[in-house]
């Protein structure tokens, strides 16, 4: 187990891009798609998003694009090695998810 | 003040990078924070309240600008940030003192043979133009980094410094030529012509090398300036992303 220190970075960028699956989209709407599909169990401050995104668009993981209709808006997208990135972590994080309900719910109640 | 303009000055002066980089950042808060506000009318609030409410959400933190700053400054700024590494004084240092050591070393070897005394004169000039050619490039190049790292600028600047150094080095040849053609005058006698037409004629080659050196540093200075242009672009764009944000968020 070494995710711990970056378990809420992790969490943050996993929800971005899974908001990001569904199409693209520009900085508060994902904040606002996070906190709708979440039921309101995870929000951000829409300002801790740009770190976040850019971040992301540095690694590769989601393309940055300015509409040129308009007023200039940047829209992000999920890139094809985002998917993949997004498919991975999503497998990692459920088993780490898991490993951490057992924990919490003692070996008794995995008995019964 | 509006917290709206307050909010994005906060950012900007947060943001420790070159107009160009802190333009691009605020131009997608601006945008966002003007549909944010739009939305908000849409949904019933007042104009004020939206604004309220959408700085409220949208605000980056102090922490945020750190790390937006951290993400965005340039590898060269980083090389040559605010207070300079030990790496680029030393590079500094090397850089400058190496070219005075050149030119002045140069003189002294010529000096053994019987064609070197006019470097005696075009020496000095070779050290001080160099000299000062060297230091004032590398203080303008680290001035250029902090204030707008782009490759094609940093590319130009230096080719500018290229050409500058070429021109103190062709003023050097030209001097040396000048003073051997004068010097020929009273030694007229015993001289053996085709060494000394030789002689001009790598003299008249090396001033001419240095001379195209000095005319691609020409170039490097009209593209430089274009680049000038450019930089008062996003300057203007920077005043407008600082200036009042429109309530409504409808601005066309």
């Amino acid at each position: 187990m070494t995710q711990q220190p970056n378990l809420s970075k992790q969490v943050n960028e996993l929800l971005i891009l899974a908001c990001l699956r569904d199409g693209p989209a520009h900085g508060y709407e994902i904040a606002l798609a996070v906190e709708r599909d979440s039921g309101g169990a995870f929000a951000f401050q829409y300002g801790t998003l740009y770190p976040i995104l850019h971040r992301l668009e540095k690694q590769g993981v989601i393309r940055g694009r300015w509409e040129a209709e308009g007023r200039r808006r940047k829209v992000y997208e999920l890139t094809p090695k985002g998917s993949k990135y997004l498919e991975g972590e999503s497998r990692e994080m459920k088993s780490l998810f898991l490993d951490l309900i057992r924990v919490l719910e003692g070996p008794n109640h995995a008995r019964g | 003040m509006h917290e709206a303009e307050r909010m994005i000055r906060e950012l900007d002066d947060h943001l420790d990078l070159p107009a160009r980089r802190r333009v691009v950042l605020l131009r997608e808060l601006r945008a966002d924070f003007e549909d944010l506000v739009a939305m908000l009318v849409a949904e019933g609030h007042a104009p004020e309240e939206a604004r309220e409410r959408a700085v409220a959400l949208l605000a980056p933190t102090l922490d945020d600008a750190c790390a937006l700053t951290d993400l965005h400054r340039s590898t060269y700024a980083r090389l040559v940030g605010p207070a300079p590494s030990r790496m680029a004084r030393w590079l500094e240092l090397s850089g400058v003192w190496g070219m005075a050591g050149f030119a002045v070393l140069a003189p002294l070897l010529a000096l053994s043979t019987t064609t070197g005394v006019p470097w005696r004169a075009a020496g000095p000039l070779c050290v001080v133009a160099v000299l000062v050619v060297g230091h004032l490039s590398w203080y303008a190049f680290r001035a250029l980094v902090r204030e707008d790292a782009s490759t094609s600028m940093l590319v130009r600047a230096g080719v500018v410094q290229v050409g500058l150094i070429g021109l103190a080095l062709s003023l050097g040849c030209t001097v040396t030529l000048v003073e051997g053609w004068m010097a020929m005058g009273s030694l007229a006698a015993g001289i053996d012509l085709p060494d000394v037409a030789a002689a001009f004629a790598t003299g008249a080659a090396t001033a001419g090398l240095t001379l195209s050196i000095a005319m691609l540093g020409l170039f490097g200075a009209i593209a430089l300036a274009q680049a000038h242009t450019f930089t008062q672009g996003v300057e203007e764009e920077l005043r407008w992303l600082l200036s009042a944000v429109p309530a409504s968020g409808d601005e066309s």
